[in-house]
């Protein structure tokens, strides 16, 4: 499939656009990437900004078929669900890094959920 | 939980190892590093055994086909379902010079060409067309077909066998596991998200590694201990076990206490979004009930359950959740490499709500396996390292203990059926 590439959110997230690139990776391993390559402080600031308004997102999302996203509801679903990977630094790990795990760790993700898996 | 501190207090119980009638003493870590013992696993186990290579989903449709390695042997396994719907597996194989004939992993079609001379066969392996026939010398095409590997399929599991007349069925070789298992429900199996990673380990350091609980609070003190351990069982001592000649089954502790910390506000976001069966499952605990009523899944039926690891010998762990289930596989690559495939299956989401909650559940798996990739490596070279030459295993280690004495008692046996027996 191709992904026509959109670089601005649906209308109403224009606070979220500072985001667009690092954290809108688009497959589970460039997510995962994101959150082992960045500062601990960068990754804080997007899971506050990002956390604040994901319930508005998954609401806004959800009025369109999953499987046939709109160019910028597309791009916001991939920032949505990078919220996942940051959650585990904040919340899980206290770092970007699963402690003492090699770096890169060698783990691929072969076949991805779907959409943007 | 005065019952439940007692379930798991000392004396209260017979070990479980000695219940299976297994020795209880120091296990030899030879088998975990020596080229020698690893050439005789791989011609006396993965040359003899059944080997769980796919689900029958990846072959939905007539005419689909799967090509899959099957390391430590050099075997490429060309497996089609044809038009009458029937799973067989070929060697990918020319019959003509030996080339390989398919090169992609996956696809659907009814016939498949040589690309090197272009030999053309079905999907049932028959021989249809040769470039330029005239110029063979009495050629009989019946007898080129494709090699055929002996296949079973059992519960939409299919088994290969690369023995050329297997000592045993495949009904045999599951024995009463086969009975024990039977009709388990395969959520999701249609949809698997997959992981693989190539690993500088024995396979069965990599098998160890997801078959006990004792290493949890340790390893995954953020992502599993809170679930897997309680005031009552702070060390995740198992349920059960059960030992089904080179399979086994073991359940394992879950804390029926588990509460969410309230500072972990992504995670309480998402329980509020719809209710999971726990922090190891994509699917809500509705739509599980069905599942979840096997008697194979949570077999002593405790309140206190977090999952099931059941290892289908040699290299494949089915595990159960509350949720549904996930495949571990371990494939050797050599003494000490091995390739990881993890298979977790769920419906596929629907709704942005589902989306992110398996995202979530995702991000979750990746960081407890790079949580195991933290010791296992490690592990390989201290084992390796000739410091030791025996590992001391406790009663929670039963799963390991039974695998290794199943790895040695099936390279000395002279037949499958010794083995088994």
């Amino acid at each position: 499939m191709t992904v026509m590439e959109a670089t601005r959110l649906p209308p109403g997230f224009a606070e979220l656009e500072r985001f667009v690139g690092r954290w809108t990776g688009a497959d589970t391993d460039a997510r995962v990437a994101a959150r082992e390559q960045s500062s601990m402080e960068d990754i804080l600031e997007f899971y506050e900004a990002m956390l604040a308004r994901a319930g508005d997102a998954i609401r806004l999302i959800d009025r369109y078929p999953l499987h046939d996203l709109p160019p910028d509801v597309g791009l916001l679903c991939r920032m949505v669900l990078t919220l996942a990977h940051v959650a585990s630094a904040v919340e899980i790990l206290g770092q970007p890094r699963v402690p003492m795990a090699p770096f890169p760790t060698g783990l691929k993700t072969i076949r991805g959920s779907t959409p943007y898996g | 939980m005065a019952t439940q501190l007692k379930q798991f207090e000392l004396g209260q119980r017979d070990h479980l190892t000695e219940n299976a009638g297994l020795s209880t003493g120091p296990v030899p870590i030879a088998p975990y590093y020596c080229p020698d013992f690893f050439e005789r696993e791989k011609k006396q186990i993965f040359e003899r055994a059944w080997l769980l290579v796919c689900r029958e989903e990846e072959l939905a449709a007539p005419g689909s086909f799967v090509v899959k390695e099957l390391p430590p042997t050099s075997v490429n396994a060309l497996i089609t379902r044809s038009k009458s719907g029937k799973i067989q597996a070929f060697h990918n194989t020319c019959s003509h010079r030996g080339s390989q004939i398919v090169y992609a992993t996956e696809g659907r079609q009814s016939r498949f060409v040589c690309p090197y001379h272009r030999w053309t066969y079905t999907n049932e392996g028959d021989l249809i067309g040769v470039t330029d026939e005239a110029n063979f010398f009495n050629l009989d095409k019946k007898q080129c077909g494709l090699t055929k590997i002996a296949t079973e399929v059992w519960e939409g599991w299919v088994f290969l066998n690369l023995q050329s007349e297997p000592e045993v069925s495949l009904h045999e070789y599951l024995g009463d596991f086969r009975g024990y298992f039977e009709g388990y429900q395969y959520r999701g199996a249609e949809h698997p998200i997959v992981f693989e990673a190539d690993l500088n380990v024995n396979w069965k350091v990599l098998s160890d590694a997801f078959a006990e609980t004792y290493h949890i609070s340790c390893i995954h003190p953020g992502t599993l201990s809170d679930a897997f351990t309680s005031s009552a069982n702070p060390y995740g001592r198992l349920l059960d076990a059960k030992i089904f000649s080179p399979h086994r089954a073991v359940s394992m502790f879950g804390n029926a206490e588990y509460q969410m910390k309230p500072e972990n506000r992504v995670e309480q976001f998402a329980a509020a979004l719809g209710e999971r069966g726990s922090v190891i499952a994509a699917a809500t605990k509705e739509d599980a009930a069905g599942y979840l009523s096997h008697p194979a899944v949570n077999p002593t039926n405790s309140a206190s359950w977090s999952m099931d690891v059941n290892h289908v010998f040699p290299h494949v762990q089915i595990d159960s959740g509350p949720g549904g289930f996930w495949t571990h596989w371990f494939w050797p690559l050599s003494p000490n490499r091995s390739r990881y495939e993890g298979r977790f299956y769920m419906a596929k989401p629907e709704t942005m709500t589902e989306r992110f909650l398996q995202e979530l559940y995702i991000s979750r798996v990746v960081t407890t396996i790079c949580e195991d990739l933290t010791s296992m490596e490690r592990t390989q070279k201290g084992l390796e390292s000739g410091g030791k030459r025996f590992m001391q295993l406790q009663d929670s280690e039963i799963a390991i203990r039974h695998h290794v004495e199943q790895c040695v008692r099936w390279v000395e046996a002279e037949s499958v059926r010794e083995a088994l027996s």
